[in-house]
């Protein structure tokens, strides 16, 4: 006779505790951790020289309580403002946890300067991803570092202009479709949010 | 004595039910309870004409207590012409998911060097109580057995081509171009 621990072995497990995933479309999806409702993106966004909400990056979240990481990632589109001073759309991009400014996760997105601001071609898919770390001693938020997350925290992105008028961006924007001008609803693209909660 | 239950804690547990990911070299993927065979790439001009981008089709069979299917296909864009501007339709079953729609450019130049990933990217609802093709909500009963999803991809115009698959430069040379550069698909399904 067989041991009883071969006879059922332990469980397959792995390390994902669940993974929270949904498009700007204003849908709630329900996880282990509980029900979270998502933004609705329903234009593009022209961005300025100020930071703003970036629309559809935001959602409270709750991990759950064996997380020691929390991956958050946010596809999104980008554009060069279809203005006469367009050109490389360069723009910056900053991630903050409960409204504290996560500078780990800076970025700044642009495409080529074509050489003439009317060129204003540069229109593709972006994403920014950022893995918090639940297993420090003492909260330091600015390099995305917990001692506990235990409550809901608002996730967000917000977003600027480099500069104005020169360089300036659009997000969710797309310019064409097949071989013409984009219109109604292809005008703009529902960003996509996605986040894994890690033991 | 340890407890039973120590010994035999429950099942963790998490709401991804299956991935399916593989690169677009013909390979069979074995997946929870389906294999899936990926397409083949290879480096292509686009044209003005949609045509259906290889290693992005899947028959794809719902795992038993599937709500959400993510679909992501991560694909090589380079610019023939200018700024390469193109357009890229998601389907399913036949029909455009128009919210997954995007068009694609690099910045304008002569030199045509962009080259970039496209993220094709969708997350089907199926907890909605119709389907609504458009938005990418099915309802679970229009999605039983194997469900075509794919990509398809067109030119803005001859005046601005674009590549899938492509790349011209590797190790400092353009010789011997076009390089394959294999497109990635994975398929993930959520409880």
């Amino acid at each position: 006779m067989g041991n009883l621990t071969d006879l059922f072995p332990a469980p397959a497990s792995n390390s994902v505790l669940e993974t929270l995933m949904g498009v700007a479309d204003g849908r709630s999806v329900t996880v282990p951790s509980g029900t979270y409702t998502f933004g609705n993106v329903t234009a593009s966004q022209g961005l300025s020289t100020s930071y703003a909400d970036v629309t559809g990056s935001s959602i409270t979240y709750t991990p759950p309580t064996e997380a020691n990481y929390v991956s958050y990632k946010f596809s999104y589109k980008s554009d060069s403002r279809d203005i006469n001073y367009g050109s490389s759309g360069i723009h910056h991009i900053a991630l903050y946890l409960d409204g504290t400014r996560v500078a780990k996760a800076n970025k700044s997105v642009a495409g080529n300067y074509s050489g003439s601001h009317s060129n204003n071609h540069a229109s593709f898919t972006q994403y920014i991803e950022f893995v918090f770390d639940l297993t420090a001693s003492s909260d330091d938020i600015a390099n995305g570092k917990l001692a506990s997350w235990t409550t809901p925290k608002e996730i967000k992105i917000m977003a600027r202009d480099y500069s104005s008028p020169y360089y300036r961006a659009t997000i969710h924007t797309n310019i064409w479709r097949d071989s013409t001008g984009a219109s109604g609803e292809f005008t703009y693209y529902q960003p996509i949010i996605k986040i894994t909660a890690f033991k | 004595m340890s407890n039973f239950t120590d010994l035999f804690p429950a099942v963790s547990s998490n709401n991804v039910l299956e991935m399916i990911c593989g690169i677009g070299d013909g390979r069979t993927v074995h997946g929870v309870t389906n294999s899936y065979t990926m397409g083949t790439a290879a480096a292509i001009e686009l044209t003005t004409s949609y045509q259906d981008i290889q290693g992005s089709s899947i028959d794809y069979i719902l795992p038993d207590g599937t709500n959400y299917v993510h679909y992501e296909y991560i694909v090589k864009w380079a610019a023939t012409d200018y700024s390469g501007i193109c357009s890229w339709r998601l389907y399913f079953d036949g029909n455009e998911v128009n919210s997954a729609f995007v068009s694609n450019a690099s910045s304008y130049g002569a030199s045509n060097h962009g080259h970039h990933l496209v993220y094709i990217n969708w997350v089907f609802d199926l907890t909605v109580s119709a389907t609504d093709y458009t938005d990418g909500k099915i309802l679970k009963s229009d999605w039983t057995g194997a469900k075509n999803i794919k990509v398809m991809a067109r030119d803005y115009s001859s005046s601005y081509d674009a590549r899938a698959h492509w790349t011209t430069w590797r190790e400092g040379s353009s010789s011997g171009y076009p390089f394959l550069d294999i497109p990635l698909l994975t398929v993930t399904a959520y409880s």
